[in-house]
């Protein structure tokens, strides 16, 4: 995500796409800071190794909205290994940037993580309604 | 009948009406739409109590296709208008709903008279990002950009949560704190989407999740809250030092000030300690 702004940047703060949650997701999983009480929720909804659907939910900041929009529309019809190198890239993009945008940024990729992880439970029998993973950096922005 | 469905319509009209007043020009359609729209947020908070008194659950969900972003106010006055008599089906024969009804007609009738006169195409959305009233350089309107997207959806989710808290108030103390902060995050969220729309920048703030809520541990939430209301202030002290037009600046210390206040009315709070859920 660049500093200056955009009509893409202002669009997604506008209409954040893939927000909230999905029907009957394959896989829920949460980022959040047991400090700040910031959060972000991610739905997956996958078939055979596809994303066919995937959302997201925070309190967070208008960074974390933009990233989660951003990320969910790169990813949404990919498969997961391609969703995987995604987040590998946009953590490498964002490690340039400033600290505040590597916080929100992992916000969304644990919860992304967290989502895989609670499929992988799901599909091994396990009744987990969601996978929670505590982060420990926090967005200084709030409102 | 009063159920989570009938919540959810209110709590779009409620919203349909504010997002009206903030898109139209015309001072006195704006101020009374405004007006409605508090009696919206009434009804609301009225049904609020009355589903939690009855043990019916309800949540702050909106329909996926719900939008306030129309081409012309006249467009944005039709949607208001079938949405009124949708949601007028709903109602049942309490006398809840039978003051909700008999208001809305009223609403009704205003909403058809600003009908026909309102073709030229809505500037609310046009995403220039003008401030009209003063010049402003890239960076100055990046950093009013950004402040207004986090504000806007910080004071919704704010009245959301006030709301939520106040029908589980157990003393008068509570109910008259969370009143004064759902009032004060009102006055703040006109204010910060007037600024949007002058700035072609209106948004609907993204819907809350139950998770932002549903708050089982209230002191740690209370806590949280003084802290955002300190981060709130020191957005505002940015503000007002990079934007160096003396109107918007001291708007911004005027905000900074009224957060000062918030910070008491939590921490009064944070001194009770019966809360439920």
């Amino acid at each position: 995500m660049e500093n200056t702004l955009n009509q893409e940047i202002i669009e997604h703060l506008m209409h954040p796409k893939n927000y909230g949650p999905l029907e009957n997701p394959t896989g829920v999983g949460v980022g959040h800071s047991e400090e700040s009480g910031e959060f972000v929720i991610f739905y997956l909804s996958c078939e055979a190794e596809t994303l066919n659907g995937v959302g997201y939910a925070t309190n967070g900041c208008h960074d974390t909205v933009v990233l989660g929009s951003m990320f969910t529309e790169m990813i949404k019809g990919e498969t997961l290994s391609y969703a995987a190198a995604a987040a590998e890239k946009l953590r490498e993009k964002v490690a340039q940037g400033p600290a505040k945008q590597q916080a929100c940024a992992q916000m969304v990729l644990t919860a992304f993580e967290a989502a895989q992880i609670n499929q992988r439970h799901r599909h091994e029998g396990s009744d987990e309604e969601l996978h929670a993973i505590e982060i420990d950096m926090k967005c200084e922005v709030e409102g | 009948m009063r159920d989570a469905e009938l919540f959810r319509h209110k709590h779009q009209f409620w919203l349909r009406l504010a997002y009206l007043s903030f898109s139209a020009d015309e001072p006195c359609v704006k101020n009374r739409l405004y007006e409605f729209s508090q009696i919206e947020f009434r009804h609301l908070k009225w049904l609020c109590e009355t589903l939690y008194a009855d043990g019916i659950p309800y949540d702050y969900h909106r329909d996926g296709a719900f939008g306030v972003e129309f081409h012309t106010f006249g467009d944005a006055l039709r949607a208001a208008v079938d949405e009124l008599g949708s949601l007028h089906e709903r109602y049942d024969d309490s006398v809840l709903c039978e003051r909700m009804r008999t208001d809305e007609r009223f609403i009704l009738s205003f909403l058809k008279e600003c009908q026909g006169t309102t073709a030229q195409p809505l500037r609310t959305f046009d995403r220039s990002r003008r401030w009209p009233d003063a010049s402003l350089n890239n960076e100055q309107t990046d950093a009013l950009t950004l402040f207004l997207f986090e504000e806007s959806y910080k004071e919704y989710e704010l009245i959301l949560i006030y709301l939520y808290r106040l029908a589980r108030a157990t003393t008068a103390a509570q109910s008259s704190s969370f009143t004064d902060l759902i009032e004060e995050s009102h006055f703040h969220l006109r204010s910060f989407s007037e600024m949007m729309a002058k700035m072609g920048i209106l948004a609907l703030p993204r819907e809350l999740h139950p998770r932002t809520y549903e708050i089982t541990d209230m002191e740690k939430f209370l806590r949280n809250g003084i802290v955002e209301e300190e981060n709130a202030k020191e957005e505002c002290r940015r503000l007002s030092s990079v934007i160096t037009d003396p109107k918007l600046s001291s708007f911004f210390e005027f905000i900074n000030f009224q957060e000062s206040y918030h910070i008491e009315i939590m921490k009064k709070l944070l001194e009770e300690r019966e809360w439920k859920n």
